[in-house]
């Protein structure tokens, strides 16, 4: 079986690496378009932040680690196309084109950050980070600008925001919807980032879309619907979207463009399979799938699916959508679905909000928490919290518990641990539970 | 434009053919047929051979069958005609390609001409033809794609889709669990209700929209400008969030006017429900040429039927109806008529009479000042737009007008006046505004229908007509002709 994978990025490098656990004898090869393999999307984050010291620290893994499994990487191989009929699939590898055929396809070529929408996308000084070379550039335009623009109000755009700020940079933000981070929070959640943003200098313009980006001279210029802004720099923030132009037609899309897969992550196409951020994900709490740009999902699909080229055996259990970060002093986390998301839902919800000490002993530092729950049978639809201590990895508790579809009841007698010095009497995760009227 | 403006010539003939027979009760003679259409024998022949051609995979269900002096449709039961003009025109090549532009968004000649299996100058040809159709829409196709502002575009093919797609179609594509989320986060963020109409026509709408959501290089340059006055609009705003919260979850980058777009769909295109559209009225800003017209309308339409006032339930549905009208007149160019507007107009003013289409004629000519659009040449919109302010007049003056009470007093014998009586009851038991019973002593009427010729006899009553023994069509036009003057 020769298994062909497009994508060298999170998605496609665990399909690889799982693949080759389980099929033995199968010939694996992966394209991938740049000159390395495995970049992560937020170095630039965290290097400017002075988590990692240099680029060359942004790999998760290299390719000589894969090619000790046996799995053949082709390196700046850019695929133009394929074709489904006679299940090849072309590409160009330093202005060569090559054609190779292949049993078993997989599509995992993440996303891209562009806009159809706004003009001028083509500038050179707008700040991208998905990319090694955009990441470069991005660090030197970061040297040399003091105003930078970010356009999204997203978890990336709040991350930009804070590097930014910690470079001691001017930042303005716009965004189109009335809030920060409103895909992940109720507003009232995300009420004192906001405060701490505006307090260290950010310049909000909310319920503002940008139209246009313009270079004039050494200034970018950022043209809303109401407002002409000004600045050094235009940090793109805003959504991805999936970066698969060489698909071949006959493979069927979303209304959004990105692939349609069954829940075996099949796509329309026999032998064609489709993971990561070139599809929509299942929702853990609907029938509904959405398109969530998230490494979790890359990864956890990319498992799911060397179980399915075979046999259609394991179904992919869905995305509940889990966050965390840590921006301007505060550890935020969130999963499922916000309160605002709700009305989308067919059923009643209630909601509850929980503030407590992060431990016995530490009474001056809180954590709040909001639960979302399903009024009449009880289950839990989401959790939010915010908190200055980092408290990121409670959300995945709630997670968890989404996933299980436990009950607010349920959720209440969970088993935790107790120690004075590092939790209360009480887990917040069970007070959540406890609220229940 | 009409819907059949899809069809060649050829097609065109069989659905009129069609259609003449649905009209006539489904037996014509072979001679009105082809006076009425206009063409030879030997066409209609033919014609009505491709026709039994074309009703073939119907299996019997409809079937069209001719003895050479009349021409008969059968349809069973559970058949429904409109199944056969929709494959017509879904069959057709213009309309093949606008679906074509539709589904791809942008072709090439060589790509379209393949997947379609026509010639390239046939291509040329329909793409000329079809352009002169979208022309009163304002939109055409050139160079690959369809050009014109983004609403209108989105306006066309839901007019068109709307009218294709089966009612079992929406139920299987159309409402998905996306759109079905959609649904709920209209009604529970505008906290409205939602009927099974006005769910199928916001999935429609969002299939159309997702659809072209994603196209760079959308034209907005009217609708801005129509919008401005919109601004601080209440609904307006609700959409805003509403929109940009729904395509946040997908990946389809939405720009400002995507939720102008919408909030003129929800409040123009029958989504509201009059219920709630009464509780948007008492918020919405006053100022907005929508606004103004449906205010000044009104007043026009109660002016007219002083001194008699209204009731309140039917001040407001005149409002609802007016809301809706006047939206479409003010952000929209162009319509799909699916019925021929004069024939409409002639039979509404045949039955209410003249006045009523001259204050039809001045609701339009006042809301085409208010909206400063000029109507040196009447649109297709403003025409239907017309037929529609009659509609709503007649729904006025169906309330309005004071119920009648009609007596019947057939001097005959006992058996004769039993079944003349019965005859009248019957066939004005669909006339909407009276009250038909035998006539009773002491009573009073409003017109007594009697075959006594001396009207003195009847000295309650207001009005009488006589009737003769050999009851005729003649008789009851006038009686309906004299029910329709007395109600005025």
């Amino acid at each position: 079986m020769r298994i062909i994978i497009i994508g060298g990025s999170f998605a496609g490098i665990t399909a690889a690496l799982t693949a080759r656990k389980k099929y033995k004898e199968a010939a694996i090869i992966l394209l991938e378009k740049e000159e390395k393999i495995g970049f992560i999307p937020g170095t630039l984050y965290s290097l400017l932040n002075g988590e990692i010291d240099s680029l060359e620290e942004g790999y998760f893994i290299t390719v000589e680690e894969l090619e000790r499994l046996a799995i053949q990487v082709q390196l700046n191989a850019t695929v133009e196309s394929m074709d489904t009929n006679s299940q090849k699939v072309t590409y160009n590898i330093f202005h060569q084109s090559v054609t190779i055929p292949y049993d078993k396809l997989i599509l995992a070529t993440g996303s891209v950050q562009d806009s159809y929408q706004v003009k001028g996308m083509e500038s050179n000084k707008i700040v991208k980070y998905k990319t090694i070379e955009k990441t470069r550039v991005a660090l030197e335009l970061v040297e040399k600008n003091q105003v930078f623009t970010i356009v999204g109000g997203g978890q990336i755009g709040l991350e930009m925001a804070d590097a930014l700020i910690n470079q001691k940079k001017h930042v303005q933000l716009i965004e189109s919807m009335n809030g920060l981070v409103a895909k992940y929070f109720d507003q009232e959640m995300i009420a004192p980032l906001l405060k701490e943003m505006e307090n260290q200098g950010v310049t909000f313009y909310f319920d503002e879309t940008v139209k246009e980006i313009e270079e004039i001279e050494e200034t970018v210029i950022l043209k809303t619907q109401n407002h002409v802004i000004e600045s050094d720099c235009a940090v793109f923030a805003l959504s991805v979207k999936p970066n698969i132009p060489y698909l071949d037609p006959k493979v069927r899309r979303h209304e959004d463009g990105s692939v349609l897969v069954d829940k075996y992550l099949k796509t329309s196409i026999e032998n064609v399979f489709a993971i990561g951020d070139t599809i929509q994900m299942q929702s853990s709490l609907s029938n509904e799938t959405f398109y969530i740009s998230l490494v979790n999902n890359a990864v956890r699909t990319g498992i799911v699916v060397a179980d399915n080229l075979v046999h259609s055996q394991t179904p992919f259990i869905g995305s509940a959508r889990t966050i965390g970060t840590k921006v301007f002093g505060y550890y935020i986390a969130s999963t499922g679905m916000t309160e605002a998301e709700s009305i989308f839902f067919d059923q009643k919800i209630a909601v509850r909000h929980v503030s407590q000490p992060i431990s016995l002993f530490n009474k001056q530092q809180t954590i709040n928490g909001k639960l979302i729950y399903n009024a009449v049978s009880g289950k839990i639809l989401g959790a939010q919290f915010i908190s200055k201590t980092n408290i990121l990895e409670k959300i995945n508790t709630l997670s968890l518990s989404i996933q299980m579809g436990l009950t607010v009841s349920e959720l209440a007698q969970k088993d935790y641990f107790f120690h004075p010095a590092w939790s209360t009497v009480y887990d917040i995760t069970n007070q959540l539970g406890l609220m229940k009227d | 434009m009409r819907i059949e403006d899809f069809l060649e010539k050829r097609e065109a003939f069989q659905v009129a053919i069609l259609k003449k027979l649905i009209l006539e009760g489904g037996r014509v003679s072979y001679e009105k047929l082809r006076k009425d259409l206009n063409i030879t024998k030997a066409s209609l022949a033919n014609y009505l051979e491709d026709i039994t051609i074309y009703l073939e995979e119907y299996q019997g269900d409809c079937q069209v069958d001719s003895d050479g002096v009349f021409v008969e449709l059968f349809l069973t039961p559970h058949f429904s005609i409109m199944t056969v003009y929709i494959n017509y025109v879904k069959r057709s090549l213009k309309y093949q390609l606008i679906d074509y532009i539709f589904n791809y968004q942008e072709f090439t000649v060589i790509e379209i001409s393949n997947d379609l299996s026509i010639s390239e100058s046939s291509l040329f040809r329909k793409i000329k033809e079809l352009n002169s159709l979208l022309k009163e829409f304002n939109i055409k196709i050139k160079n690959g794609r369809i050009y014109g502002e983004e609403l209108q575009i989105r306006y066309f093919y839901f007019q068109v889709f709307w009218f294709l797609t089966t009612y079992e179609e929406y139920q299987e594509v159309l409402l998905t669990n996306q759109n079905q989320s959609l649904i709920n986060g209209f009604e529970k963020e505008l906290d409205i209700k939602l009927n099974d109409l006005s769910r199928r026509r916001i999935s429609l709408w969002f299939m159309i929209s997702k659809k072209r959501a994603s196209v760079s290089k959308k034209a907005y340059k009217n609708i801005v400008q129509k919008m401005i006055p919109y601004k601080e609009d209440y609904l307006n705003k609700q959409v805003r969030k509403l929109i940009l919260l729904y395509f946040s979850r997908y990946s389809i980058e939405v720009e400002e006017e995507e939720s102008m777009i919408h909030f003129i769909f929800l409040t123009t295109q029958s989504v509201l429900s009059e219920k709630a559209f009464i509780e948007y009225d008492l918020v919405r800003s006053r100022r907005t040429p929508t606004a103004l017209v449906d205010t000044l309308l009104r007043e026009t339409i109660l002016l007219y039927y002083l001194p008699t006032k209204p009731s309140i339930a039917l001040e407001r549905k005149l409002t609802f109806y007016l809301s809706q009208i006047n939206g479409t007149l003010y952000f929209f160019e162009g319509a799909l008529e699916l019925k021929d507007s004069q024939e409409f107009m002639a039979k509404e003013s045949k039955t209410w009479g003249e006045n009523l289409q001259a204050l039809s004629e001045q609701l339009l000519k006042t809301a085409l000042e208010t909206i400063n659009e000029s109507n040196s040449s009447r649109s297709s919109l403003e025409k239907l737009t017309l037929v529609e302010y009659s509609t709503v007049l007649s729904i006025v003056d169906f309330t309005i007008s004071k119920e009648l009470i009609i007596g019947i007093d057939l001097d005959l014998m006992e058996m004769h006046a039993e079944i003349l009586t019965q005859t009248l009851m019957l066939n004005l038991k669909n006339v909407i505004g009276i009250t038909v019973e035998k006539y009773r002593e002491h009573h009073t009427y409003d017109l007594v229908i009697t075959t006594n010729l001396s009207s003195r006899f009847y000295t309650r009553a207001t009005e009488t007509y006589i009737v003769s023994e050999q009851f005729s069509k003649f008789d009851l036009n006038q009686i309906k002709t004299r029910i329709n003057e007395l109600k005025i």
